[in-house]
């Protein structure tokens, strides 16, 4: 059987689906967990290969650490350009590039009236 | 038609289906990388340690303790995982394969947005939600990897639909029985038609690099050698997976391993036609299906049994390197030849 | 039709008048909630003009609507004419300045001097209904004024805060310099086609046809076009914040209160873009005079590209981000680029027919993007003025206080990541099928690659405010308004998506009367038909 359709009624029905599968496969996990009873003190800490959590200054590592590798080691290249020389936050900086946004469109317009003045 | 749908995702090919897929799939994987490395592999549940994978799934979710951490958020954790697991579930009726289908103009971004963005975001969720250091870390790894695995999956997967919508419009001489109305850019329609592209030798071309990419994006979706740092256990613990415990991990384990399975099943539907030049309902085509499966599969053993880990910034130079760029070429290709034809 | 033409001619003078007589107020009322109420209501009453013409324009069949000042006809006075396009935008305008509203009448509580700020927000909504109904290009200079000397003043409201005196000065600075390129823009269209007024310049420019009133041509109509197109860009790319014009944006976000921000995001920018699509596919549509040479192409092209660079640079720089605000600006910096690449799909290569998905597209995306980027700002707004924070690590844990602005965090970063079924999936779609059907699948690429980095840049958001436990103990402030502003939004974004079958319909329709052929003909018609009523049926 073929429910064949446009996409956005696809996704729906598709969405429906997902719903009503997250819904049955959640309860069905919630009854065939086993019920155990309250446990002890030692396995509510977090686990930090057998360290004991007061070595760390926060429960958490912070969002700004969070994307550690891309920033300084994958896009180390790409971000050193787009920090140090785009987004430097000096004014003269803003209007470097925006100047050359703007010769971009004059320089066309003069490309374009120059063809028509030979042609 | 609701009931069928209904029954439809639940048995086959829905969760049931997909989870039994899975477990043989990890099973071959563990069987297969211990073969080539001189190990045992499975072997204590079942004949040849066949169901091992399904009773450590049992084991995990029904017997074993789940600690429940100070800060942890387990209930959102659960639904996340299984959110996952659902949004993959769901996107297998995009498949000829389900007996109750959808097909639809570009039904083919509703599968990446369930595949690419869906899980993804549902395995970092729910790894987050307990927090510990060597979890953030894992997903931050997880993150920086999913950052090109996802346009490069999604590329490498646009190549054959741009090559089989193509040749539907330009040559109807492909156009059998009903197919013609079928819709353009979807799933379905590239699996019936994709067979006969091979033939011609600029598609080939571009199938074979496409199909190359996108294998090498599998790898790193499922985080299999070279690409496990995200959970990374010598120096990580576990990475993303360090706070699960019990029916958590059991869940975290069949999303991964259900994400795997479906995507080498799409991969065989979309790239080589599914059963072609069958068809599905007959012995042949099942066994062509079953093939190609395990062919993939074993290539992705292989590959999984060669490397050793990479670092995260190798691992997304290598993905740029063996997989974008590929991916972009191989829809460059189709998109000249398909310009100049 | 007469009736409704004076309802659309008396917004924005309701809002400025009332805009001016708060200081005169403020020397005898000093009640907070007086204030908060007044704005409150003025604003209610200006979402129900702009719906009660949008209702007329669709019970006209999308017949444009022209208002001539002080009965003035058109190449001669100032008239607003409002069409599909701009009656929808005016609609979802003052909408986002109502919740703006709304939103301030609980973030009143955290600013000292409510009625200068109430003085700017009104002013700032005139501004924006102003440039989006009006239907003459000098007008859309005053307003446009009018719209940046109120959002000057609204970014340097917290005159205390150095980052935001600097970001204001800034923004001051080169914003004044920018608008008066527009007016050297003005003059020179005036120069050559003798008219200010939009209906008749696409006349003159399209449709060779002259209305009577203002003559016929003057001196080089080409390149005098050319030159106003290329300065009114730059100008409405500045304060659309594309790519290479949009280092204002952060700025300003860091530092801005709350409310302002979502007025930012959600209605300045978006009036940016609505005037570039203006010029682009209503004054100096395909067949204009701008096509010379492929000169409306290549600039199209240019901005496609720029449209890409916005969507790049705007997502990888929300990565680095620390304050929630900044991330927020560079993720509309993103989303900007995305709707820059579907508008400039106009080029005379590309069928009409993907045109038309192209732009359906773009506006079920401002739509998308406005009201999800308000929720966002909106439930990141209670977590953090209570504490007087902005820094993400500082904030982090706190929305456990909030349950709902953990909801309205979740739902809007969905929405803006585009997941289905939330109405960002379905516009997101839309421009998928747009640039595959145009035969260039690798902006379908570039937009899955852009989508995949900013999703990491929201993921930020989440992880610092509704993941980590909350250690520190902080007070809770009372929800009060935003509670139902949150939940509203949050069952906005999803029905958007839920009934994007109906939406995107309706907003194709929109588009089909406003920026297809006939929709431009329409507004040449209905211009024509006010002028002739004048002349007596000449």
């Amino acid at each position: 059987m073929l429910i064949a359709s446009d996409p956005i009624s696809a996704s729906i029905l598709i969405s429906l689906v997902m719903l009503y599968l997250t819904l049955l496969l959640y309860i069905v996990i919630r009854v065939l967990k086993p019920k155990h009873s309250e446990s002890s003190d030692e396995s509510r800490e977090m686990y930090l290969g057998g360290e004991h959590p007061s070595i760390l200054s926060k429960p958490h590592v912070l969002q700004s650490g969070l994307y550690w590798a891309i920033v300084f080691r994958d896009f180390k290249k790409a971000y050193r350009g787009l920090v140090e020389k785009m987004h430097t936050g000096r004014v003269i900086d803003w209007a470097y590039y925006m100047t050359a946004w703007l010769l971009i469109l004059l320089l066309l317009a003069i490309i374009a009236l120059g063809i028509s003045a030979l042609v | 038609m609701i009931i069928e749908l209904m029954i439809s995702t639940l048995v086959f090919p829905g969760v049931l289906f997909i989870s039994a897929l899975s477990f043989f799939t990890e099973w071959y994987l563990r069987k297969g990388v211990a073969h080539m490395q001189s190990r045992m592999g499975p072997t204590y549940v079942g004949p040849i340690g066949l169901l091992q994978p399904f009773m450590d799934f049992v084991k995990l979710l029904v017997v074993k303790e789940e600690t429940k951490q100070k800060y942890s958020l387990t209930w959102l954790a659960e639904l996340f995982g299984v959110l996952g697991i659902s949004a993959i579930v769901s996107s297998l009726l995009l498949l000829p394969l389900s007996p109750i289908r959808i097909a639809a103009d570009y039904d083919f971004l509703i599968y990446i947005y369930l595949l690419g963005v869906m899980v993804p975001i549902a395995m970092v969720a729910m790894s987050l939600c307990m927090s510990n250091p060597f979890v953030s870390v894992g997903a931050s790894r997880l993150l920086s990897i999913v950052l090109i695995v996802e346009p490069a999956f999604f590329t490498g997967m646009l190549t054959p639909i741009l090559i089989a919508t193509h040749i539907s419009s330009s040559a109807p001489m492909f156009c059998e029985e009903a197919y013609c109305k079928l819709p353009l850019y979807s799933i379905f329609y590239s699996s019936i038609t994709i067979g006969s592209a091979w033939s011609n030798p600029i598609y080939a071309t571009a199938l074979i690099i496409g199909l190359a990419a996108v294998v090498v994006s599998v790898q790193a979706k499922a985080m299999l050698n070279p690409f496990n740092i995200p959970e990374a256990e010598q120096e990580l613990i576990a990475g993303i997976k360090t706070e699960f415990s019990g029916p958590l991990l059991a869940i975290f384990n069949l999303l991964h391993n259900v994400e795997l399975s479906s995507s080498i099943l799409f991969i065989i539907y979309v790239f080589l036609g599914g059963p072609y030049p069958f068809r599905h309902l007959s012995i042949q085509g099942v066994l062509v299906l079953m093939a190609k499966y395990i062919a993939i599969l074993t290539l992705v053993a292989v590959v999984r049994a060669l490397f050793g880990r990479f670092r995260v910034e190798q691992g997304v130079w290598i993905l740029v390197k063996y997989s974008l760029i590929p991916a972009i070429a191989a829809i460059t290709i189709v998109s000249l030849s398909n310009f100049y034809a | 039709m007469n009736f409704a033409s004076n309802v659309v001619g008396a917004i924005t003078p309701l809002l400025a008048i009332s805009s001016f007589s708060i200081p005169l107020l403020s020397l005898f009322i000093k009640n907070k909630k007086f204030y908060n109420a007044y704005a409150l209501t003025i604003s209610a009453i200006a979402l129900a003009m702009s719906s009660w013409t949008f209702a007329r324009l669709i019970e006209g069949g999308y017949k444009p609507i022209v208002y001539k000042f002080g009965g003035w006809p058109p190449p001669v006075g100032i008239v607003y004419e409002v069409d599909a396009l701009n009656g929808l935008l005016g609609l979802y305008a003052s909408l986002v300045m109502f919740i703006a509203f709304l939103f301030s009448t609980w973030y009143s509580k955290f600013i000292d001097d409510v009625t200068w700020y109430y003085t700017l927000l009104l002013g700032l909504e005139t501004g924006i209904i102003g440039c989006i109904y009006t239907g003459d290009v000098f007008n859309l200079f005053v307003m446009l004024e009018v719209l940046s000397i109120s959002a000057y003043g609204l970014a340097a409201f917290f005159t205390r805060r150095p980052t935001a005196l600097e970001a204001a000065f800034k923004y001051a600075f080169i914003g004044a310099l920018v608008t008066t390129l527009y007016f050297i823009a003005t003059v020179i269209l005036y120069s050559a086609y003798g008219t200010l007024n939009m209906a008749d310049l696409l006349g003159k420019s399209t449709l060779a046809s002259s209305s009577g009133f203002s003559g016929w041509l003057f001196g080089d109509v080409t390149s005098a076009s050319l030159a106003a197109i290329a300065f009114t860009l730059w100008v409405f790319t500045f304060k659309s914040a594309l790519f290479p014009n949009h280092f204002w944006v952060p700025d300003v976000y860091s530092a801005a209160p709350v409310p302002v921000i979502a007025a930012f995001s959600g209605a300045v920018e978006i009036t940016g873009v609505y005037v570039v699509v203006r010029f682009m596919y209503t004054l100096f549509g395909a067949e204009s005079v701008l096509a010379l040479n492929g000169y409306r192409d290549s600039i199209l092209l240019i901005l496609l590209i720029l449209g890409i660079a916005s969507g790049i640079v705007g997502s990888l720089m929300m990565i680095l981000q620390k304050n929630a605000y900044r991330l927020l600006g560079y993720s509309t910096i993103s989303h900007i680029g995305l709707l820059y690449m579907v508008l400039s799909l106009g080029m005379s290569s590309i069928p009409s027919d993907v045109l038309k998905t192209a732009l359906t597209a773009l506006v079920y995306h401002i739509v998308n993007f406005g009201l999800g980027k308000v929720l966002m700002i909106s439930s990141v707004g209670l977590v953090s003025t209570p504490t007087g924070e902005r820094d993400l690590d500082k904030l982090s844990g706190l929305s456990r206080l909030y349950p709902i602005a953990s909801i309205g965090i979740t739902m809007a970063v969905f929405q803006l990541i585009g997941l289905i079924p939330f109405g960002g999936f379905y516009s997101k779609l839309l421009m998928y099928q747009a640039f595959i059907s145009s035969g260039q699948p690798m902006l379908a690429v570039a937009l899955i690659a852009i989508s995949a980095i900013s999703s990491l840049g929201y993921l930020k958001i989440f992880y610092a405010l509704i993941f980590p436990p909350l250690l520190r103990s902080s007070v809770k402030e009372r929800e009060g308004v935003v509670i139902p502003i949150v939940s509203a939004l949050a069952v906005a974004v999803l029905l958007l998506g839920l009934f994007s079958p109906a939406v995107s319909k309706f907003i194709e329709t929109v588009v089909e009367n406003s920026l297809m052929p006939k929709g431009v003909k329409m507004y040449y018609e209905s211009f024509i038909e006010v002028l002739r009523n004048y002349t007596g049926g000449g």
